[in-house]
């Protein structure tokens, strides 16, 4: 029962990860399910559904048809619908049905293929995983399929950066991957390409052309791992907050000749393996890029917890994995952190009044219910947070 | 890697007629997997002495999906040849076909194929291709041929017709062709004919014809292949030349 979500809304799972992924290639998703996935993601993971005009659809997978296995239908409708739009992709996306009958998507996609020409896709999702786990598998089988050799423009006098990791769900609104987008063309890089927001199949064929990738969130350090052996492509691992400083010092490092990639910039003496003081529960590396920027103004211990299973590559010694509201209930009522920086949601399962919340919303955990407070990840906003942890923790 | 399916009736001989081509294989210096995609788990016993190994559902009953190893479900048995049962629910209940996927996506979680480096893998699959899981063999990435034991008797090749019929019908899927019929003999009067006759339907050719032969039996009763027990019989030879005939008839993905 310990995974029981009591006051928590559910987080985000894999098919919505890679739907959101997928959402702007101007392709056709299908999600293989009956109903309650897609509307889980339309209705709450995806900040930019309502208004949109991508095509995402339901298949309305239906008793009969995991009876009987008709897959033929689900492969017409989809090769019906890519007659009026006229898709650059299309990709069939798994729920727990299709799991636990063990569907084949990707067979399924091959047919389509075969028949329409489209490049088809079949993405074994299950509802089982979280988002970026989905949406870090799209981004891979999509470099794999389009990428090309680098071109001729690898040689010329251009920076150019990848930025893998602008999901929706990270990002919560249009204005953070922008922002963010402009600090690094502001630091001297042509943006290359942009997973997700704004993808389109043309970056995705010249992704081998960057000198950098530069990692947001945790769903892009897939690809960018893939890219580094593939095509020698070095990585930072990091998301420009506040006044992007920490930021920059990354970018500066891998620009010098024969860098290896980048994961974090704390000094181990500067990030005390210590418990106590500031608690970040959101993404991975968006955390650690804001406890980056706590360390730089104080020397308060600040602990990640992730609820999306920790990521060893990118943890300090005391980070956290939280696998349940259980785990997150314990946590935060411990006693042991004075500044707990979260999603307005997690305030909910504190009983003490000694802890310094701070709200740091994250579509993952509420869906669109505080997009209105989510937070300008450059600029004042982020520096004001950063700023008021730091001294409450230091109190 | 050659990637090879064994399909056909249940009790037809797939198990016999897989394990004794394994260890003719392996005699010919190929490194072997042999994985068997039945709930009994029964399909490599002639190579393992005669004992059961653990199967993949098995050690994942026993230890959780997280703390197996390929340990766990990784065998060697006669003459090198790798060992793996995919194992089943508790019969009656579960669902066996999707077993076998959770089986074969634990394999590749371990990094079984890498430890192993077979040269060639054999699927040993239960009966018929009756649902999503037990086309897994067949399906992107797994087997490449299939070839189905039949023998002259009417619901042997009736089920012969309906694998090959379901292995043509993911031809559009890129999954695994149909390669032919081993012939395994049930000394049925006109056998060869009878079976010549059905695949002018179902299509493809006699790969080789397996004779009845009491060395067979002799063998299995010490928990060996006729490869390992009686190596200098004519059945013996009988496999090592179903063994030159499946490398000449498949190519290395």
């Amino acid at each position: 029962m310990s995974k029981l979500c009591i006051d928590l809304p559910p987080t985000a799972p894999d098919y919505s990860g890679a739907a959101s992924a997928l959402f702007d290639l101007g392709g056709i998703v299908v999600m293989h399910d009956a109903s309650g996935c897609t509307g889980n993601y339309t209705g709450f993971d995806e900040p930019r559904w309502l208004g949109s005009r991508s095509a995402v659809y339901c298949s309305g997978l239906r008793r009969m048809d995991v009876i009987m296995g008709n897959d033929k239908k689900f492969i017409d409708g989809a090769l019906a619908a890519a007659k009026d739009l006229d898709p650059t992709m299309i990709a069939y996306l798994g729920s727990p049905v299709p799991m636990v009958i063990g569907i084949d998507l990707e067979g399924m996609a091959m047919e389509t293929e075969n028949a329409s020409g489209i490049p088809s896709f079949g993405f074994n999702t299950t509802g089982q995983h979280y988002y970026d786990k989905g949406a870090s598998d799209v981004f891979v089988k999509l470099i794999k399929r389009f990428a090309k050799k680098p071109s001729e423009r690898k040689n010329d006098d251009k920076k150019r950066a990848n930025v893998l990791g602008l999901l929706s769900i990270d990002m919560g609104n249009e204005t953070n991957p922008a922002e963010i987008c402009a600090f690094i063309e502001k630091a001297g890089y042509e943006i290359n390409s942009m997973f997700a927001m704004g993808l389109k199949i043309e970056q995705i064929e010249r992704v081998a052309d960057a000198d950098i990738n530069i990692v947001i969130s945790r769903c892009g350090l897939e690809a960018a791992i893939y890219m580094e052996k593939k095509y020698g492509i070095p990585y930072i691992c990091g998301a420009p907050v506040g006044d992007g400083e920490m930021f920059l010092r990354k970018l500066h490092a891998i620009a010098e000749p024969e860098s290896a990639s980048i994961i974090d910039c704390i000094e181990e003496d500067a990030a005390p393996a210590k418990k106590g003081g500031v608690l970040i529960i959101h993404e991975q590396i968006m955390s650690n890029s804001i406890r980056e920027a706590i360390l730089e103004k104080s020397e308060v211990p600040v602990t990640v917890g992730s609820m999306y299973i920790l990521d060893s590559r990118l943890a300090k010694e005391n980070d956290l994995n939280l696998p349940n509201e259980l785990s997150v209930r314990k946590l935060v009522n411990s006693g042991e952190y004075s500044v707990i920086i979260a999603d307005p949601e997690i305030k909910k399962l504190i009983r003490r009044d000694d802890v310094t919340f701070i709200d740091l919303p994250h579509v993952a955990i509420s869906g669109r219910l505080y997009l209105d407070r989510y937070l300008s990840y450059l600029g004042k906003d982020m520096e004001n947070l950063i700023e008021r942890a730091a001294s409450a923790a230091t109190k | 890697m050659r990637k090879i399916a064994i399909y056909g009736k249940g009790g037809i001989g797939k198990s016999t007629t897989t394990s004794n081509l394994a260890a003719a294989l392996s005699e010919m210096g190929y490194r072997v997997l042999q994985i068997g995609c039945d709930p009994k788990a029964d399909s490599t016993k002639n190579l393992t002495g005669g004992k059961r190994i653990q199967s993949v559902l098995d050690a994942i009953r026993e230890k959780g999906e997280t703390n197996i190893t390929t340990d766990d479900v990784l065998f060697q048995g006669y003459n090198g040849v790798w060992c793996v049962e995919a194992g089943g629910p508790t019969p009656g209940i579960g669902c066996a076909g999707r077993g076998i996927i959770t089986a074969f996506e634990m394999l590749e979680t371990l990094g079984a194929y890498d430890l192993c480096k077979p040269d060639i893998v054999l699927y040993d699959v239960l009966g018929d291709v009756v649902c999503g899981g037990f086309a897994m063999p067949i399906r992107g990435g797994f087997a490449k041929n299939v070839f189905i034991v039949t023998s002259g008797e009417m619901m042997a090749l009736y089920a012969a017709s309906n694998i090959a019929s379901a292995v043509n019908n993911f031809g559009k899927r890129g999954y695994a062709e149909y390669s032919g019929v081993i012939l395994n003999s049930r000394n049925i009067p006109d056998e060869v004919e009878h079976v010549k006759e059905a695949l002018k339907e179902i299509g493809g050719d006699i790969v080789s014809i397996v004779p009845r032969d009491s060395a067979v039996q002799v063998s299995e009763n010490q928990g060996m292949t006729v490869i390992e027990a009686l190596p200098e019989s004519e059945m013996a030879d009988c496999y090592r030349k179903l063994a030159k005939r499946i490398i000449e008839l498949t190519e290395e993905d």
